[in-house]
């Protein structure tokens, strides 16, 4: 048994050392980043980038490699939107048996990636996020929990979509959760957490159009903690319309740290949707590298927390090249003694001109003790730009809540309708109508349970 | 139906009503006039719940029960309505939205079925025409962005959809154009009845030609300090607020 010793990586070098296998063509790339990730360790307290993540209660726990486990029958199903294909995992290994791989578009599950087939696009994007002309400027160093999905991941999808194709049903990737239930027999000292390494590769080729939803789900809410550790990249080429959803519902007591990344060639769009709702400590690293003339992004983003629940989004947009736009509103309702930060980094180079900037960030505190932090970080070295950014924390408003009350509305009924009013257009704003009536769904039972979490 | 006696209420410390005493039996009308600061919207507000306002002393009964125990929803699902004179803004709540869940959260109070969806919207077309609100108005948010005369119509299409049995009128005439304050007062002439009473707040006697109140009372300085029939109102518009001091004896 391995002894944890405050932030050493030494488990997870561990989980390392005993992976069981993986594709030749990425053996090299895995052990590079597995170094990257020694160097760097585990960010501690003076890391400015992480002062406010506290991960103790994740680096005390003694991981484990997330079991294999067949699926019940339905247990997928629930997640599922009926129309769109879909790719299934759990516990980051691909379940093909209720998986239907889209049509029009190459999706090949990356622990298959020997089996032959067009890789060569994969292996090109696949974790160039920390590499070369593709990774962030310098400043933004390595990021350990990417670096580590790199080295660990057990299984990911790559999703190739044609220069041209346009794919009219969104693409689900389904990332359920599912640990073993605990056992009683590790004497008390150290909690164990499951760590699985979601991976998604999306290559939306020149002027395709395609949307992708990710949704992180645990089969049982109340199996207990697990670590989910996710990199999903988007390489969007020159004229292409991609969407993304990323619903996040996992158990309130799992570990959530995710890493996003999108690459924007010219006249590229892309524009995601991140919705938060489950985890216990969840961090969100999401960066926008607007890479080509004339490309457009939008990162917007909901998190409706309570209990001891703590939610960090950490986002970073680069203006590279010039007429490039980025929009970012990012909501929070906060309830208990949830937490959150958001930390909204714009960086315009110098050749960026005529960047067009704007980022918002406005929480919802619903009780005396939820707590929400809000820091932008605007970093422009062009002259000619608009950046704008704001940021508000505050309550409800008790005018209005007299006002429905007086009107014969139940006091917890018109809580729910005015927090509900704060929130929807980041749920509404999904197109797809099953995933819509999906997000007001979890976003109405959210706030129903509030409080009571 | 409506008690209130010896009532006093003070918000931040201060002292705003000083023993108010007002009773409103079915079927009747009052207006309360007075100048601006005497505590008008107070009473009001204190009859509908308000917990900013804090009574420190009397009591306010509505049909036998003590309003102080009740909750603002409570007050609403007993049969009474507050028209504010500031109605207040709520962004991303749809105007017919909110006044269905109004509805619905009274008629499930009362043991009645709930509205669907469908009767709903019939009911509040036919509501809609009586007090002659634009139906767009209807589809936006709650008083967002509506204009002066647009909220206080807005504040009586709700009364004429909940149809409460006492129903406090907060200066509802203030910034309504001519043509409008007869739409108003035709929505509260089609609910008088004899088992609703009505408490018209306001400053102008104008409005009293449109709804003829049995009674009219002076609030002045936190008390009622006269009290009448309709014609006070018209002494009032002749001669001011001069002359009545806090003290002199009501009727
Ligand atoms: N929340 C508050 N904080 C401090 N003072 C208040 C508050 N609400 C009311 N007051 C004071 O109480 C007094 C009575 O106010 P109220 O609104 O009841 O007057 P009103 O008779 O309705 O006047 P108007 O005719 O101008 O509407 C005023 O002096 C007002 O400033
Ligand atoms: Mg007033």
């Amino acid at each position: 048994m391995t002894v944890v010793s405050g932030r050493s990586t030494a488990p997870y070098l561990d989980l390392y050392a005993r992976r069981s296998g993986e594709p030749e063509v990425l053996r090299a790339r895995r052990q590079e980043a597995i170094e990257r990730f020694e160097a760097a360790g585990f960010p501690t307290a003076r890391n400015e980038e992480w002062r406010q993540t506290n991960l103790g209660s994740l680096l005390r726990a003694a991981p484990a490699a997330a079991s294999r486990r067949p699926l019940q029958g339905g247990e997928a199903a629930r997640f599922l939107y009926p129309d769109c294909p879909r790719m299934v995992f759990v516990n980051g290994r691909y379940v093909p048996e209720v998986s239907s791989p889209p049509r029009q578009v190459t999706a090949v599950a990356l622990a298959e990636l020997d089996a032959g087939g067009d890789t060569e696009p994969v292996l090109e994007h696949l974790g160039a996020h920390a590499s070369g002309r593709a990774s962030c400027s310098a400043d933004a160093g390595v990021h350990p929990f990417a670096a580590l999905n790199t080295g660990l991941f057990q299984d990911g999808a790559a999703i190739v979509i044609p220069d041209g194709a346009v794919v009219e049903q969104p693409l689900q990737v389904l990332w359920l959760n599912a640990p073993a239930a605990r056992t009683a027999d590790s004497g008390g000292e150290t909690p164990a957490v499951e760590v699985s390494f979601p991976r998604l590769l999306v290559i939306a080729g020149e002027n395709s159009q395609a949307s992708v939803i990710e949704t992180f789900a645990a089969v049982n809410p109340r199996a207990g903690g697990y670590f989910v550790c996710p990199v999903s990249e988007f390489v969007c080429g020159a004229g292409s319309v991609l969407h993304h959803t990323r619903l996040q519902a996992d158990a309130t007591d799992a570990f959530h740290l995710g890493f996003q990344y999108a690459r924007l060639e010219r006249s590229a769009s892309f524009d995601s949707s991140s919705l938060a709702f489950g985890g216990g400590l969840v961090r969100n690293d999401t960066v926008g590298l607007l890479d080509g003339e004339g490309a457009h992004c939008t990162l917007d983003g909901l998190y409706v927390v309570a209990g001891s629940q703590f939610v960090d989004n950490h986002m970073r947009v680069e203006h590279r090249q010039p007429h490039t736009t980025s929009h970012q509103l990012y909501k929070g309702v906060l309830d208990g003694r949830a937490r959150s930060v958001f930390n909204g980094r714009i960086y315009v180079h110098q050749a960026a001109q005529k960047t067009d900037a704007k980022q918002t960030n406005r929480n919802l505190l619903l009780s005396k003790s939820a707590l929400a932090n809000s820091n932008p970080q605007l970093e422009i070295f062009a002259d000619d730009v608009r950046c704008t950014h704001g940021s508000t924390i505050g309550r409800l408003d008790d005018e209005a809540l007299f006002y429905l009350r007086s009107r014969g509305i139940g006091r917890e009924q018109a809580h729910a309708m005015l927090v509900y009013a704060f929130a929807r257009e980041l749920v509404e704003k999904a197109s797809h109508e099953p995933l819509r009536q999906d997000l007001e769904g979890r976003l109405l039972a959210s706030l129903n349970g509030g409080g009571t979490r | 139906m409506l008690r209130v006696s010896d009532l006093h209420a003070k918000v931040e410390e201060q002292e705003i009503l000083k023993g108010v005493d007002l009773e409103v039996n079915a079927g009747e009308v009052h207006a309360v006039m007075g100048p601006n600061g005497s505590g008008k919207s107070t009473l009001a507000q204190v009859l509908a719940g308000r917990e900013d306002y804090d009574v420190t002393a009397g009591s306010l009964e509505l049909d036998g029960d003590d309003l102080q125990e009740m909750a603002p929803e409570e007050r609403a699902h007993a049969g009474l309505f507050l028209a504010f004179q500031y109605p207040v803004e709520i962004p991303g709540v749809g105007n017919s939205y909110f006044l269905k869940a109004a509805l619905n959260a009274i008629r499930k109070a009362r043991g009645e079925d709930e509205l669907d969806a469908m009767d709903f919207l019939q009911l509040l077309r036919k509501r809609a025409e009586l007090v002659d609100v634009d139906e767009a108005l209807l589809r936006r948010p709650v008083n967002e962005g509506f204009s002066g005369g647009e909220k206080k119509r807005n504040e009586i299409l709700q009364m004429a959809v909940l149809e409460p049995r006492l129903a406090v009128l907060d200066e509802t005439d203030s910034g309504l154009d001519i043509d409008a304050l007869k739409t108003v007062a035709a929505g509260v002439n089609a609910l008088r009845s004899e088992d609703r009473a009505f408490v018209v707040i306001t400053h102008y006697q104008r409005l009293l030609n449109y709804i003829v109140p049995d009674h009219v009372h002076v609030l002045l300085d936190g008390r009622i300090v006269r009290s009448g029939g309709s014609e006070l109102a018209l002494e009032l518009e002749e001669k001011g607020y001069t002359g009545l001091t806090n003290g002199s004896s009501g009727v």
